[in-house]
């Protein structure tokens, strides 16, 4: 079997629109030294709306920390803010391995599939570009619904909580813009690495359903020493492509694990402050609907995360079976000894973790919501006992 | 029009395939004659027993509604709902993943087959097809005697229910309503007459057909587990004849009689040194080769091997290619019981945790309805008859999940327990790959969230122990 290379399909592409997201807002690392002005001031603008947001909340929190209801409030948004701030500041300090990635992207290694496998793979693709449409999409409605919010109200409500050094009934126009602009920014950089991450991580699950079908159809009959000779290299392809593959994802892991924990950590507690607003919130109000859209963001992030990482680990857990469902009987002993060390390593799955410290799987995702319920059903409790 | 033939697994399982078209399910395969009347007619059948089931279902549901002031009698219809939801969930799970089922159904289309290891796959598929028959047997009584149990305990004890009194807020008093099997609100007076018992009749109808289509299908999946561990015990089988017979098949075999021969003075063969342990400075004086293998130590005894066609020990090139057929049989059929496994877990995997999730909920009202029994009456034995069936359906996949686990990890031993050591270098790689692939044992699962297995049936019955310990001491 030839493995053909395929030169109209770059990788790369397939997180292009997020590179150009991440370029203008600054954080993604550039190759070439132009625009620097541009890009440096751009970062500066993010970086700083932001962390007046924090500080203001933090203000907030602090004015209200004896109402539960107030301080949750609060600290929803405060955990997402945060988290946000934290999956940044890991983001800009690793930024430079994402171009080691990218070069990687473009070794020939990748690219040993045929037609029908590109189809796959694109397939593939395609599916995590629907999710991330849908994501970005309910980000949108979420910033929309936020906006309208404090519009609506008779009193000159703000839409986040947050203290301000200043009366806020006399700036209040100047406030609204700085609180929506921060939201914005937020949830522009936030969406964007999060949805770099699950593309990156399809990328490595595809490649690694490609090697799947490559170790199943490898032909091993061989008559004669020239065609053993064709078999052992393209036998050494696929050792090498699984090499690389491994490779890529402990990169991909390398840069964004801390991020992810942080996401994780504070999911928990996102998702149990927001069913908890849920339940004080009058059920027919713009704001029970905004909480809604919020929480399916929230949910949706955290269970991307896991989805995408319980892929990896399935897929590279049955590349043992594919291997053993070619026909290596016919094979000659110098490379069913090559497979049986291959098969000695697909033995343990390829996992992402976050921060080592939790795999990136399905079960995680139910451990998360269950430890969430708990931390609701205590909340619950609470706030029955003070009212 | 193609000429209808039942070959693998639809002719095995012809008495299930023909009880699962019969109560009703979605399956419009596997007819001699498949023109577009009578197919009209069976989707038809098919059709209206989808649509009674759904609207009696729709009654008891409507009735759970009506009655859920008093906690005692929502507990109770939420546990009938929740058993008929699962029967429910099964006939449209058929209905909507067939061709999943189809597809499982005809992998055993080709199975392939070797001259030397015919016998023993006879053997081994009359093995289980009499396995799946026994099973398909209990089956059938089990549910017909559910179904009479369930139409008897009718006809015991008071047909009432208790409400508010309309006069007094703080009494409640007993009021008649009709005698059924399974309470359900209807647009028509049940009570007595004609209306009582046609009611009636749908009801055994009902109730019967719903049984029919849970249990049926769980049979249709253990049979399947029955059939694949049935082939992987034939395998295990054959694994010490083909090791046998591979032993005969290699380029370089002593003969063992020559090693543990004498050596004489003409022999060229040594290839150790005698005199090599002396000849080493830190060996003298601790180990002698001749010493420790004894007068008979040979070294590396070197075969002549025959010229002409025949290889060692006597062996043909035709026969040297039998071997490696037989090997190769072993391994594609091998292949061929994952991939009927594998397609077994996707036909049926979301099936078994939709069921999982009912059962779950319902068990646990389960426990806390058996808390309120106050001794040998109609309501001790409605609420262990409920208890028991769900337990039962449980244990029915559970335990043939749990055995095509044990199954596909003792080929391991297989492998193994037969003579690898004299079998050729050829004969050795193929063991340990098998070997390997064979270390991570075959399973069904539910939807990629748990394992069927004994250790599932044991954390659920385990779960009700404690949820009934618990209440009974809130009591």
């Amino acid at each position: 079997m030839v493995l053909k290379r395929i030169q109209a399909f770059d990788l790369r592409d397939v997180f292009k629109t997020e590179r150009t997201l991440l370029s203008l807002s600054g954080f993604y690392p550039q190759r070439h030294q132009i625009n620097v002005p541009f890009y440096f001031t751009s970062a500066l603008i993010n970086v700083v709306v932001s962390y007046l947001q924090l500080f203001s909340m933090i203000g907030q929190m602090v004015v209200d920390r004896k109402d539960l209801s107030k301080l949750t409030d609060t600290l929803l948004f405060f955990m997402t803010h945060f988290t946000f701030l934290g999956k940044l500041t890991n983001f800009g300090y690793y930024r430079r391995n994402l171009l080691t990635i990218e070069d990687d992207l473009c070794a020939e290694i990748f690219y040993s599939f045929s037609e029908k496998q590109l189809g796959i793979f694109i397939s593939k693709i395609g599916s995590c570009n629907t999710i991330a449409k849908i994501f970005r999409m309910s980000c949108v409605l979420c910033i929309i619904f936020y906006s309208v919010l404090p519009l609506l109200g008779d009193e000159k409500n703000l839409p986040l909580p947050g203290w301000l050094p200043y009366d806020t009934d006399t700036f209040y126009l100047e406030t609204i813009i700085f609180q929506i602009l921060s939201v914005c920014v937020s949830a522009y950089n936030n969406s964007s690495i999060d949805i770099l991450t699950w593309k990156l991580i399809a990328v490595a699950s595809g490649e690694m359903e490609i090697l799947k079908e490559n170790l199943r159809d490898l032909e091993y009959k061989s008559n004669g020493d020239k065609e053993l000779e064709m078999t052992k290299e393209t036998f050494g392809i696929c050792i090498q492509q699984h090499n690389a593959v491994i490779d890529l994802v402990h990169k991909i892991e390398f840069v964004f694990s801390k991020g992810i924990f942080m996401q994780f950590l504070s999911s928990v507690i996102i998702i149990c402050f927001t069913g908890f607003q849920l339940l004080v919130v009058p059920m027919a109000s713009i704001q029970f609907v905004f909480l809604v859209m919020y929480f399916f963001c929230m949910m949706c992030q955290v269970a991307m995360y896991c989805w995408y990482g319980h892929e990896v680990m399935t897929t590279s857990d049955e590349l043992g079976k594919f291997c053993y469902m070619s026909n290596w009987y016919d094979s000659d002993i110098n490379i069913r000894k090559s497979i049986t060390i291959f098969l000695e390593k697909t033995k343990k799955p390829v996992v992402l973790t976050a921060g080592k410290f939790v795999t990136l799987s399905l079960a995680t995702l139910t451990s998360i919501l269950r430890s969430s319920y708990s931390y609701f059903a205590v909340l619950q409790h609470l706030y029955q006992q003070d009212s | 029009m193609m000429k209808f033939k039942v070959s693998g697994l639809v002719a095995d399982l012809m008495p299930n395939i023909r009880l699962i078209q019969g109560s009703g399910h979605f399956m419009l395969n596997y007819h001699a004659d498949n023109s577009g009347a009578l197919h009209t007619l069976r989707l038809g059948y098919c059709c209206v027993t989808l649509v009674f089931m759904l609207l009696q279902y729709g009654c008891n549901f409507v009735n759970l509604v009506l009655e859920r002031g008093d906690v005692n009698d929502l507990a109770a219809n939420t546990i009938t709902v929740l058993f008929f939801t699962h029967c429910i969930t099964k006939f449209v799970y058929f209905a909507v993943r067939s061709k999943l089922f189809y597809r499982t159904l005809g992998i055993w289309n080709q199975p392939n087959s070797h001259p030397l290891f015919v016998e023993s796959n006879n053997r081994y598929h009359a093995l289980a097809l009499k396995k799946m028959r026994r099973l398909l047997y209990i089956i059938i009584v089990w549910t017909s005697f559910s179904a009479i149990a369930w139409t008897s305990i009718t006809f015991v004890g008071e047909s009432v229910h208790t409400t508010k009194d309309p006069e007094n807020e703080n009494l409640t008093i007993s009021e008649p309503i009709p005698r059924l099997l399974v309470r359900a609100w209807y647009p028509w007076n049940a009570m007595s007459g004609m209306p009582h018992m046609l009611t009636l009749i749908f009801q055994v109808y009902y109730v019967f057909f719903a049984l029919a289509h849970a249990n049926l299908l769980d049979s249709l999946f253990c049979s399947w587990l029955i059939f694949a561990c049935e082939q992987l015990q034939h395998l295990k089988e054959i694994m010490k004849p083909l090791m046998e017979l591979s032993a005969t098949l290699d380029t370089y075999v002593p003969k063992s009689a020559d090693l543990f021969r004498a050596p004489s003075a003409t022999s060229q063969d040594n290839l150790i040194e005698n005199d090599y342990n002396s000849k080493n400075e830190d060996l003298k004086g601790v180990y002698s080769t001749r010493q420790e293998l004894g007068g008979h130590f040979r070294g590396a005894a070197l075969q002549n091997f025959g010229a002409g066609g025949v290889g060692p020990n006597g062996l043909t090139k035709k026969q040297e290619l039998m071997v490696r057929s037989a090997i190769k049989y072993w391994v594609e059929r091998h292949k061929h019981v994952v991939r009927l496994v594998t397609a077994i877990g996707d036909a049926y995997g979301v099936a078994l945790l939709l069921h999982m999730l009912t059962s779950t909920i319902m068990l646990t009202l389960l426990a806390y309805q058996a808390t309120k029994i106050t001794g040998v009456d109609k309501y001790a034995a409605t609420v262990i008859g409920y208890l028991l069936f769900a337990l039962a359906q449980v244990f029915h996949f559970c335990i043939f999940g749990n055995r095509l686990i044990e199954e596909s990890s003792s080929v391991m031993e297989a492998a193994y327990s037969c003579h690898w050591y004299d079998g050729s270098e050829e004969a050795k790689t193929f063991v340990q790959i098998v070997c390997q692939q064979c270390q991570k044992a075959m399973s069904i699962s539910g939807a990629k969230f748990f394992t069927i297995s004994l250790d599932l049936f044991a954390s659920v019955l385990g779960a009700v122990v404690t949820y009934f310990m618990v209440l009974v001491q809130l009591k």
